[in-house]
């Protein structure tokens, strides 16, 4: 009985720990996959990207570090340094995430995801990084990269 | 100036506006083992892509030595030995005229023409130097 009890305490445990997780939108994902390029945690980076990236990666990188595999999602802290604005856009199985600001010469720039959602976590798919002329040219809703 | 010259000479400065942009991304794909591509449309607007992420820009200035207007252009990159680049390159112009074409570089002497004195020095006075120019066109292959 005692053990019963230990067990379902665990399982409750760890189903309030999921459902935090779960609550992590686009746009944290996208805080937290910064953060570890920051600190240089490039599994934990890898981590959150989608499952056919980081299949890919295991498979074809052969001598090739993370930020040579991958020369946008590795750059992407330097596209957007003062953030402006966001936006999202989520559906159950994919989400658009855009954000907008000023890169460090302080062009007009701004950064445009798809991430998928696998088993309830928001995962990096594409990234586009747009240099505008002018801030006018911000997206003024979330936009979808088209990928080609 | 032959048309091939000038497309050659228009590559490597499309290249040159992106590395202006963002470097580090633009030296990551450029030197990176996979493939890319970099499409203009009509109106200079430029797509620089590889398999998961792109990076636009207006290339519009990169096009001004061209002599003739653009439809749309395509190019694409695949690594070689060392620090050569192999690319090929399909220019459409206005009028029915189109151009393919394909060689190879020195990313690394790209890269350092484009750091270097001589490329501030064209940037700065916001024309292009002829001897910039020259520089280019021994570089891409010419």
């Amino acid at each position: 009985m005692k053990k019963l009890l230990i067990f379902s305490l665990l399982g409750f445990i760890a189903s309030c720990t999921n459902m935090v997780e779960n609550n992590i939108s686009p746009y944290q994902q996208y805080k937290k996959f910064l953060t570890s390029l920051k600190v240089k945690d490039y599994e934990d980076a890898l981590h959150m990207l989608s499952p056919d990236n980081q299949a890919r990666f295991h498979k074809d990188k052969a001598d090739e570090s993370f930020n040579d595999f991958f020369p946008f999602f590795s750059s992407v802290g330097s596209v957007v340094v003062k953030e402006v604005r966001y936006y999202e856009n989520n559906k159950a199985e994919k989400s658009c995430l855009t954000i907008s600001g000023y890169n460090k010469e302080g062009d007009p720039t701004s950064l445009n995801f798809e991430l998928l959602n696998i088993d309830g976590y928001w995962k990096l798919n594409y990234v586009h990084m747009a240099y505008h002329e002018t801030k006018n040219e911000f997206p003024n809703k979330a936009t979808c990269p088209v990928i080609p | 100036m032959s048309k091939k010259v000038e497309v050659k000479i228009t590559i490597a400065k499309l290249l040159e506006v992106a590395y202006s942009k963002n470097k580090g991304v633009t030296t990551k794909i450029i030197k990176s083992k996979g493939n890319y591509k970099l499409t203009v449309d009509a109106k200079g607007n430029t797509t620089l892509s590889g398999s998961v992420g792109m990076l636009t820009f207006n290339g519009g200035s990169a096009l001004q030595g061209l002599g003739a207007k653009i439809k749309n252009a395509s190019i694409t990159f695949k690594k070689g030995d060392s620090n050569n680049i192999k690319y090929t390159a399909t220019f459409n112009f206005v009028g029915a005229a189109g151009m393919s074409i394909s060689g190879s570089f020195d990313i690394e002497e790209l890269i350092l023409s484009c750091s270097g004195l001589l490329c501030r020095a064209a940037k700065a006075l916001k024309a292009r130097h002829a001897a910039y120019e020259m520089e280019l066109k021994r570089i891409m292959d010419y």
